[in-house]
């Protein structure tokens, strides 16, 4: 094969924050990750299984953070996402009839028969953990599955270095038991860096990591290939940064593909079009109306909702088609471009959000599938890669000392410190300093103690979780966000105060244990 | 002029003796007012038949004998069907009961429409923000956060002692006086901004530059002008915006691979670059320059350092 003129990462990054709601029966949050599940993870294990099959030289990189992974191998979350992938299917035998011979009935064949391979990948393939689907496929060489912070974390906001220490360490040690081994690399949460992070990542064995274009391009010295090479930090990690165009082409609401007028209209749910009496079994016990993930619309223009046409699934694969072959086209022109320019073989990182493909845009997977074959059998100008694979091709690389950045709006960390959001550090601040006390003061704890230290643990992290200050900042579901924060915080306080006072309560540890019960295997330890 | 018909001309079953035929009351609001002799009397209705319980009554004499009564004694609805089949009065109803009924069109009187369906719930406005959490941590601390290149927030708690300690020193009238202040030092730039605080808020936006370091120090200011430092904050800095002025490179290398380059020299150097680096296993790191001349041969000095 003829040296490509560069290399193409496609890296996912999947993360859902931990929404394990065992106290109540069902939870509207949980949805999130069935629909994830459903909508993305899923449909890119069934992409793995076809490269598999038909021998595609193709790969990407996929973060699966922990409490994504954490989710996924829980076995109450397994149960009730086979619960409620059996009632939607059954919506769909009467969707089939209801619609015969309308202008929905093709897309209701294309849930119906979606709902049964998901069925089908989920219990009988995966055996209702499809982490070990990603690490199947991991070790068959299609995809390179990275960690990222332990409950998605923001590192630079955070003030103590035991508590970005944890962060990482307890992330490598939850992949380790996930995947068996320790992780390469690491999606830091919301791409956000800053100086001094990576001696934490080389601390724990990490080999690479991803930024946004400007924290390399900002770096010092300045790079010599720009973004399109990685760099090393002077602590020895690798970081690949963003292209901006690649990622255009995609997210832009505006210029993106996901907007073509013959894919599915995200905002057109049976859920809400429905007849009431009819709908209902399918929606939440409260009976509220809300997406249950079956739509029959496509974009159509910009015009009102009431306005959509129906959706045609073969107009909408045949543009996921060209736009594969658009992208692909566009990346040899890119790489022709800066090879002359940098006089290197250029590195062109795609990060996206895994949920886009699928959740959002319901064709994604279609797209990506499509891509990375052409890619794989149509031409040899573009080689799909992964940081591993460049890192033991290519030898030599720059230090720089990336800039502090994160892939956020305005591109540094003011989504998560803003007005909306700002109270939440003087306690989380407050909660790492007394953490860090606490693995201090309890090097040799009783059994009881120990359970109450790792609990406490547990619950400063999920309180940690960058998602919170997001969800403030965006200002949906606000209400969650602060009450997930603050009842985080409310448990680690308590446990701190009890661990302190010598009067552990059994019974709460327990019930908390129940509830919060991410990372099994956490060490508290590394708060010291 | 025919009969109201209530039961044919809505379509209703009226077997059901609890229910109220709609033609029925249809019938008789439809009626004129002064009609007859009865105008101020309320209109004719059709008789409504007596809408009885279905439940076993004392009295077997007055109530039919039941078949088939259902589970306890009641009964079931197929059961109500057949039971009103044999209720006599309510089969001649028709002919004997609406006879009197005032003349209505049937054609011009619509359907009844169906009742309305119940409201659809909506989510509930009740809003569950969470436990409680603490509102201080009985500590003295002030604490720095870079927002962008251009914002710090700085945040502060004054509950572990500090505020008493100086009330004890100047009095608590002087104290209510002080001026508070943050002095924001940038020591790249050997600056100290003051920026006057209210101390009830619970942050503070302060503007910065790029590319800077910046500390900050929460301190008040006497009446007498007396200043007293309380606390600082960690350093911080500030990202830069541009591309970088510094253009001395500096790369990192295989070791592997810059053991065959230097043995392939005919040089035994490898005795200078002794273990991998602490920092990246398998990796050297070498000044560009520095390694440049080193590879053409005009740097007669072993790497020194550059192993870090």
């Amino acid at each position: 094969m003829a040296e490509p003129l560069g290399y193409l990462m496609m890296m996912f990054h999947a993360h859902l924050p931990f929404v394990r709601h065992p106290e109540h029966e069902e939870f509207l949050e949980e949805d999130w990750l069935y629909e994830a599940i459903t909508e993305t993870y899923l449909p890119l294990l069934n992409m793995l299984e076809g490269f598999e099959r038909d021998r595609v030289n193709a790969c990407f990189t996929m973060s699966l953070t922990p409490p994504l992974c954490e989710m996924l191998a829980d076995k109450l979350l397994q149960d009730r996402y086979l619960a409620r992938l059996g009632r939607l299917q059954e919506l769909m035998e009467k969707e089939i009839k209801r619609t015969e011979g309308g202008p929905f009935n093709a897309a209701a064949h294309q849930y119906r028969n979606h709902f049964k391979l998901c069925r089908e990948l989920f219990e009988q393939k995966w055996g209702k953990n499809i982490v070990q689907g990603f690490r199947h496929y991991q070790e068959k060489g299609f995809v390179e599955v990275i960690t990222c912070c332990a409950t998605h974390g923001f590192l630079p906001l955070m003030v103590t270095e035991s508590g970005v220490r944890a962060q990482i360490q307890i992330a490598c040690a939850n992949y380790r038991k996930h995947f068996g081994r320790n992780p390469r690399g690491i999606w830091l949460a919301e791409c956000a860096y800053a100086p001094g992070v990576d001696r934490f990542l080389r601390e724990a064995g990490i080999e690479f990591f991803f930024m946004d274009t400007h924290g390399v391009a900002f770096g010092s010295p300045r790079p010599r290939y720009g973004n399109f090479r990685p760099i090393f930090t002077p602590s020895g990690v690798a970081a690949f940064a963003r292209d901006a165009e690649s990622s255009k082409q995609v997210w832009s609401s505006e210029e993106g593909y996901p907007g073509d007028i013959d894919y599915r209209e995200f905002y057109r749910d049976l859920g809400y079009d429905g007849e009431y009496s009819y709908i209902k079994p399918y929606l939440h016990r409260d009976g509220v109306r809300r997406n249950i993930g079956v739509k029959y619309h496509r974009i159509t223009g910009k015009v009102p909702l009431s306005d959509k046409q129906a959706y045609t699934p073969e107009w909408a694969t045949r543009k996921a088609d060209t736009h594969a072959a658009n992208f692909l086209f566009n990346r040899q022109h890119q790489m022709r471009w800066l090879k002359n320019v940098i006089g290197a073989e250029p590195v062109i990182v795609s990060p996206y959000d895994a949920e886009l493909f699928g959740h959002w845009w319901s064709e994604g997977p279609q797209f990506l599938n499509f891509m990375m074959r052409k890619t794989a059998f149509d031409q040899e100008e573009v080689q799909l890669s992964t940081p591993p694979r460049f890192l033991e091709k290519h030898r030599r690389h720059q230090v720089v000392e990336p800039c502090g950045s994160s892939w956020g709006d305005k591109g540094y960390y003011e989504v998560w410190l803003n007005g909306s959001n700002d109270w939440i550090y003087r306690h989380l601040h407050a909660s790492e300093l007394r953490m860090h006390e606490l693995a201090h003061r309890f090097p040799y704890p009783n059994p009881l103690q120990e359970r109450a230290l790792k609990q406490a643990a547990r619950e400063l992290l999920l309180a940690q979780s960058s998602d919170w200050a997001f969800i403030m900042t965006t200002g949906t579901m606000v209400a969650y966000a602060e009450k997930r924060t603050r009842d985080h915080l409310h448990r680690f306080n308590g446990l701190y105060l009890q661990l302190l006072e010598n009067r552990v309560e059994e019974p709460w540890v327990g019930e908390l244990e129940w509830k919060d019960n991410i990372f099994e295997e956490v060490d508290y330890r590394v708060y010291g | 002029m025919a009969a109201a018909r209530p039961n044919k001309r809505t379509g209703v079953d009226f077997k059901d003796p609890g229910a109220t035929p709609p033609g029925a009351a249809e019938a008789s609001s439809a009626a004129p007012a002064a009609d007859d002799a009865e105008a101020d009397e309320p209109a004719p209705r059709a008789k409504k038949p007596t809408a009885k319980p279905f439940v076993p009554s004392a009295d077997a004499d007055s109530a039919p004998a039941m078949k088939n009564p259902g589970r306890n004694g009641f009964l079931t609805v197929r059961d109500r069907n057949e039971f009103v089949e044999e209720l006599p009065s309510l089969k001649e109803f028709p002919e004997t009961e609406v006879s009197e009924a005032p003349v209505v069109d049937a054609e011009a009187i619509p359907p009844p429409a169906p009742p309305p369906p119940p409201p659809e719930p909506q989510a509930s406005g009740l809003i569950d923000r969470g436990l409680p959490i603490p509102d201080h941590y009985g500590m003295d601390r002030v604490q720095a956060l870079v927002r962008d290149p251009y914002w710090v927030f700085v945040y502060w708690e004054l509950k572990g002692g500090v505020l008493e300690r100086l009330r004890f020193k100047y009095s608590g009238d002087v104290m209510a006086q002080a001026r508070w202040v943050l002095k924001v030092d940038a020591p790249l730039a050997q600056q100290t901004q003051v920026v006057d605080i209210d101390l009830r808020t619970p942050g503070w936006y302060l503007k910065v530059v790029p590319g800077n370091r910046y500390r900050v120090e929460l301190g008040c200011f006497t009446p007498d002008g007396v200043y007293e430092a309380i606390c600082a904050s960690r350093e911080v800095a500030t990202p830069s915006v541009g591309i970088s002025p510094v253009v001395s490179e500096s790369w990192m290398v295989h070791r592997e691979d810059l053991e065959n380059l230097l043995q392939a020299g005919g040089a035994v150097w490898s005795q200078w670059l002794g273990g991998a680096s602490e920092r990246a296993p398998g990796l050297v790191r070498t000044d560009f320059p520095r390694a440049a001349a080193f590879f053409s041969g005009r740097f007669g000095q072993p790497p020194g350092d550059e192993n870090k």
